[in-house]
């Protein structure tokens, strides 16, 4: 499992600029809306800059409460109600990015646009 | 009700406190009626969500005929001895009890779209304004010949989770050392499309750990290729070598028929003989769901991919195995995605709030062997009128014996998830 965080995120926004990160493929059908030919960095600076409207996040999340029950105890799937906001789209992003390392969160977050993920972190994170 | 009406019966009533106690029930009276037919991975999901949602703004009803719900996903580890049967059967209490949710437990009988009205088998009238069809599947017994209902009491296909499910694990757990299973696949579309080949694999699980490893199970499949089946071969020859054999039509020529007294399955190429018969046949949507008139040809539910809605009835959606759902397999999680597209359009409908874009996701896990997990599922969106992939993802060949557990231990956070998710 490769997984990033807090400083290490400088490191690897300057290393992806240089291979210029996404040899995977994004927007097999077109609905995928995301521009993700931007560095890891500049992509979380813009959906942190998005407000995120509550009600879309309201929808979107019940998809994800489906696996990510609050009564979750002892389970491999977490809890994600109430992550703090720049916590819920960084790793988000890094699904995104193929540098988490879980498949079904990559494909979830392949088809998921900025807007998307800027009123998923909005719902969740004022979740109790 | 209009304010003109209104005013017309307190004119009517000529009282004040009559005025009030009218108003009390029209108010009553002015909610809308949700019924949902089928309380499993779709209509239960519906029902708690929209509870969650509405408030106790809508009636809702959910019609099915059993007291208590067992899962088909995951019926088949309690084939293979990993659940016990108590742990993938489920009540309806805290819908209930929690969610203001009125059960009925009966079946409905027939639908009246004109009048907008469900009967039950239990003789009542109930009204609705909008209502949701989840019945899944009927099997169609005779696409096998010589298959039937009644024999599905010798030759149990437990492909509708219950008592089938039962009868085969008890005989399953009665062959003796050298016997065959022989196991008719179903054709395509049908529920669970690795629900088969992970079958396969318990059964071969339990048939090895009981030490009879001279048993051998036989697939006869109409189909000339299945689900996972690269990471089904793998498995089999990993851990089950000798014991499985898969021949698809290219070989057997067609399936002709069963004479389940006898224990044989009769193909083109020969006669399969096995202890223990497993037939699956070829499915179509729950009969209600036909009968209302909401099928085509195919014998499952055309729906529009940004709703579910029928496409022959704008007041009735349709989810999970009975609909036509483009690219979306038959399984209790597309079921479960679709519910909550469902609830935002019957929200929307009901009682004005937004509409979004519909999103749709599917995860099938299946089980090899202990610890050895493997999944395949996607995200869909609405792609020009029809549901259609937008990204996927499918375990690979010789993973490690660490992801192979982690995705066993993730089916089965998933599996409490989705039963939470369901059944409150």
């Amino acid at each position: 499992m490769f997984r990033v965080q807090g400083i290490d995120r400088i490191w690897l926004c300057i290393a992806f600029g240089i291979f210029l990160i996404p040899t995977f493929s994004f927007a097999e059908s077109g609905v995928e809306k995301t521009t993700p030919d931007m560095p890891l960095g500049e992509a979380i600076g813009q959906v942190l800059a998005m407000p995120g409207d509550a009600d879309y996040g309201a929808y979107l999340a019940t998809e994800c409460v489906t696996c990510h029950q609050r009564q979750a105890a002892n389970h491999a799937i977490p809890v994600i109600d109430g992550l703090p906001r720049e916590y819920f789209v960084e790793a988000m992003l890094e699904y995104k990015y193929r540098l988490r390392d879980n498949s079904v969160m990559q494909a979830i977050m392949t088809s998921l646009g900025m807007e998307e993920l800027a009123a998923l972190a909005t719902y969740f994170s004022a979740k109790e | 009700m209009s304010s003109v009406t209104r005013r017309t019966f307190n004119k009517f009533l000529g009282a004040g406190a009559g005025a009030m106690a009218m108003s009390g029930i029209l108010r009553a009276q002015g909610r809308k009626n949700v019924v949902i037919v089928g309380g499993g991975a779709g209509g239960a999901t519906v029902a708690r969500h929209l509870a969650e949602k509405a408030g106790g703004a809508i009636n809702i009803t959910l019609i099915e005929d059993s007291e208590k719900y067992t899962t088909c996903f995951f019926s088949n580890l309690y084939l293979g001895g990993y659940r016990d049967f108590a742990s993938i059967t489920h009540g309806y209490d805290r819908l209930i009890n929690d969610y203001g949710i009125r059960k009925v437990t009966a079946r409905a009988e027939e639908i009246d779209r004109t009048a907008q009205q469900v009967r039950t088998s239990t003789g009542e009238t109930i009204p609705y304004d909008r209502l949701v069809l989840s019945p899944g599947i009927d099997l169609i017994f005779g696409s096998v010949p010589g298959y039937s209902a009644e024999l599905a009491e010798i030759a149990p296909h437990a492909w509708q989770a219950g008592p089938q499910t039962q009868l085969l694990k008890s005989k399953i757990d009665g062959l003796k050392n050298g016997d065959q299973v022989v196991m008719v696949a179903p054709p395509n579309p049908y529920r669970c499309p690795p629900g088969p080949y992970e079958r396969v694999s318990m059964i071969a699980h339990t048939l090895k750990a009981r030490g009879l490893t001279d048993c051998t199970i036989v697939v006869l499949d109409p189909k000339e290729k299945f689900s996972k089946q690269g990471l089904f071969a793998e498995g089999w020859e990993k851990y089950y070598p000798g014991m499985v054999e898969w021949y698809g039509p290219n070989i057997h020529g067609g399936i002709k028929g069963v004479d389940v007294e006898a224990g044989a399955v009769e193909t083109d190429f020969d006669t399969f003989s096995g202890a223990l018969l497993n037939i699956i046949p070829a499915q179509q949507a729950g009969s209600i769901a036909i009968s209302t008139g909401l099928s085509d040809d195919s014998g499952f539910c055309p729906v529009d991919a940004e709703s579910m809605r029928s496409k022959r009835d704008q007041n009735i959606f349709v989810i999970g195995d009975a609909s036509i759902a483009g690219a979306m397999p038959k399984s209790g999680s597309a079921a479960n995605s679709q519910a909550k597209v469902v609830v935002m359009h019957l929200m929307a409908d009901l009682m004005d709030t937004r509409v979004f874009p519909a999103r749709y996701l599917n995860t099938c896990w299946s089980l090899v062997e202990t610890n050895d997990g493997i999944k395949v599922g996607a995200q869909y969106g609405n792609v020009d009128g029809a549901i259609a992939s937008t990204s996927s993802f499918i375990s690979q060949p010789n993973e490690s014996a660490d992801v192979r557990r982690h995705t066993f231990e993730e089916s089965v956070a998933w599996y409490d998830g989705i039963t939470k998710d369901m059944f409150g």
